[in-house]
């Protein structure tokens, strides 16, 4: 998700340097469809933000109205003895001039203990769409998994019985799906 | 201004299977779940809350049910769903997933082997047409045929990641 990839949506070719081969890179394909990944905001508005002070990975894609966007996001925890402690987060957000404050949360799974090492702490996937319940009412629904390995397993550290985590998989180490409606 | 609604946040539900990519096809939301990367499930018909247990009665009644795709094309990356159809995009194999009702609910085809979404949602869909990278490069599928758009520059400046 991090990436680079090129910018052929905007390439001209007739305009091009062929001297020169293609140098910029954007992630066009998640903008196009409005998912804008950010990782590691340890500098700019977002962390600059106090509803951030502890994230560390997000992707957010808009949906509904306005200024809204649903985003998957890690928080820092604590080193615990056997790794490092991470949250998994799902919520509403709206957006200001790039900044991102957080209007609901859906869910969450906390306190996940995971490897330590250095490619573990990213969100690998993160999708939503939007559907109706039976009343008929908007849902979005999501998923999100962060690839890494848990270091422990243990049912007891899931925030939320309604769902369960990915247990000992070498990548989607922790993992929530479920909707929200209005 | 958006016609979609305005999402307040409130009234979350639990208990969908756990899934890398979703999309909502028709009436129904369509998953690729952990459980099985070589397989998409679908929710009940007009309920995207509700996901009864795979052949049971009331997933019968419902029309929720599985498919499950051979192994040899990789897992599944992707779902691009329009209001009847959808591609379901392997590593290495394009699909149509069509709906049909009744007991069937969606039939698949394979159209494309070869060329696939190589990596989880690396595609996006413009209107009918559906852009998406795969391990050769760039292409865009549209009406089940599969066009290379980077051909030349383009795809030898292109690194599968």
């Amino acid at each position: 998700m991090s990436k680079v990839r090129l910018d052929f949506l905007n390439w001209r070719p007739d305009e091009d340097d062929f001297e020169n081969p293609l140098i910029q890179a954007k992630n066009v394909l998640h903008q196009s469809e409005g998912w804008v990944p950010y990782k590691r905001p340890t500098a700019g508005a977002i962390s600059a933000h106090s509803t951030w002070p502890t994230t560390s990975s997000m992707v957010v894609k808009a949906l509904g109205t306005g200024e809204q966007y649903v985003g998957a996001w890690l928080e820092n925890g604590t080193v615990a003895g056997n790794g490092f402690t991470i949250d998994l987060r799902v919520g509403l957000l709206a957006e200001s001039s790039g900044n991102y404050s957080l209007t609901a949360e859906y869910t969450k799974i906390t306190s996940n203990t995971v490897s330590t090492k250095s490619t573990l702490n990213n969100i690998a996937a993160f999708d939503l769409c939007e559907g109706h319940d039976a009343s008929g009412d908007p849902v979005v629904f999501f998923s999100a998994i962060v690839e890494g390995t848990r270091a422990t397993t243990s049912a007891s550290s899931i925030a939320n019985a309604g769902w369960s985590i990915a247990a000992t998989s070498s990548i989607g180490g922790i993992n929530i799906t479920g909707w929200a409606t209005l | 201004m958006s016609e979609k609604p305005s999402y307040s946040g409130s009234g979350f539900t639990s208990g969908a299977e756990q899934a890398w990519c979703c999309a909502n096809v028709g009436q129904f939301i369509v998953i690729a779940p952990n459980s099985n990367r070589f397989s998409v499930r679908w929710s009940a018909i007009g309920d995207a809350t509700d996901w009864p247990i795979l052949d049971s009665a009331a997933a019968r009644t419902k029309q929720s049910s599985n498919q499950l795709f051979p192994s040899k094309f990789g897992t599944v990356t992707g779902i691009a769903g329009t209001d009847f159809n959808a591609y379901v995009f392997q590593e290495r194999a394009i699909w149509s997933m069509s709906y049909q009702g009744g007991d069937v609910v969606f039939s698949f085809d394979r159209f494309e082997e070869g060329r696939g979404c190589h990596r989880v949602n690396r595609f996006v869909a413009v209107d009918e047409a559906v852009f998406f990278e795969s391990q050769y490069g760039y292409h865009v599928v549209q009406g089940n045929q599969v066009t290379d758009i980077g051909y030349g520059i383009v795809d030898k400046s292109y690194t599968p990641s």
